[in-house]
């Protein structure tokens, strides 16, 4: 991956962080969603994609993306704690 | 304080007697089996290996005072009857019983029990309901007639204001709290969010994407009010 790749990267990531802490989570997807394009193996992108969804309750779609996390990084505690929580009270 | 006794610590009385202890209340834990007893030592104000089925352990535990009894002894229906039976002379307040099948259940009434549960057949219940409507995330029947719902919100109700949505008027339910998840950023710079519940909310309250909308209303009205895309 390129520099100029990974500063996009940074932005659109803060960019979706912006939109998800003022509850305009459909702007927040969209911005990490292109994150996954450039790089489909962005753990801070997965992750916080699982949260958006986790959030506005669209729990399948957390779970997918919590997995992806866990798929990755088969020690990241907090992905495994989220779907831990979402399929212990689904 | 209220005093609970739970008798028989497999699955379902362990997670009942520790949440109870989670909860502030005076519990003693009881098992035939040493070391359930002891795994649950710590969590109880009280953990004894006995065989309840003896009224004299149970005085000899000063249970004659406690409040309520819980009787999850699994699937010998024989020492349930008798458990329940035997709490129910000491003159324990209420007793709540665990069944698999609804004639255990009559015959635990008969010799006793206040109320009878059964879960798994309710856990079977609530999973099909769950399965069966993914937007429905809880369901509470107040009365055969009269439920609570926890709904999540409508694509049709997002962006707008309950006085708009007029759900009493078209629905005949009232929406007397909304579950709202408000996103946070951790120390870490990772993102988060905490629970609120808002009671009550006002004519001008908008509904946000992914709302929980906690809904009361006649059992026909919620469906209906179920099916709104």
């Amino acid at each position: 991956m390129k520099d100029n790749d990974n500063n996009t990267i940074k932005e659109l990531i803060e960019e979706g962080k912006f939109y998800f802490l003022n509850q305009k989570y459909n702007e927040a997807l969209d911005y990490l969603l292109k994150v996954i394009k450039i790089d489909p193996n962005n753990i801070e992108a997965l992750y916080t994609i699982g949260i958006i969804y986790e959030s506005i309750n669209n729990l399948d779609k957390a779970l997918e993306y919590f997995k992806r996390v866990v798929k990755i990084d088969s020690n990241h505690e907090e992905a495994i704690l989220h779907i831990h929580s979402i399929t212990e009270n689904q | 304080m209220e005093r609970f006794v739970v008798i028989g610590l497999g699955r379902f009385g362990q997670s009942v007697a520790i949440n109870l202890a989670k909860l502030g209340k005076s519990v003693v834990a009881i098992d035939k089996d040493p070391q359930k007893v002891e795994e649950i030592a710590d969590f109880v104000f009280q953990a004894a290996a006995c065989d309840a089925t003896d009224e004299k352990n149970l005085r000899d535990l000063g249970l004659r005072n406690a409040d309520f009894g819980i009787v999850s002894v699994g699937e010998d229906i024989s020492s349930s009857i008798m458990i329940t039976l035997t709490l129910k002379e000491m003159g324990i307040k209420k007793i709540i019983s665990k069944a698999l099948t609804q004639l255990q259940g009559k015959v635990l009434i008969k010799v006793g029990a206040d109320r009878v549960i059964y879960p798994e057949r309710d856990m079977g219940e609530r999973l099909a309901k769950r399965l069966a409507s993914p937007q429905l995330f809880d369901l509470i029947e107040l009365t055969s007639s009269h439920g609570i719902i926890e709904l999540l919100a409508p694509e049709s109700f997002i962006g707008k204001r309950l006085d708009k949505l007029d759900l009493r008027k078209k629905y005949g339910v009232t929406v007397i709290a909304v579950k709202r998840n408000i996103p946070e950023l951790k120390e870490n710079g990772s993102t988060s969010f905490k629970e609120n519940m808002i009671l009550s909310p006002g004519p001008d309250f908008e509904v946000l994407l992914g709302d929980i909308m906690v809904i009361l209303g006649k059992s026909d009205n919620l469906e209906k009010i179920r099916k709104v895309k």
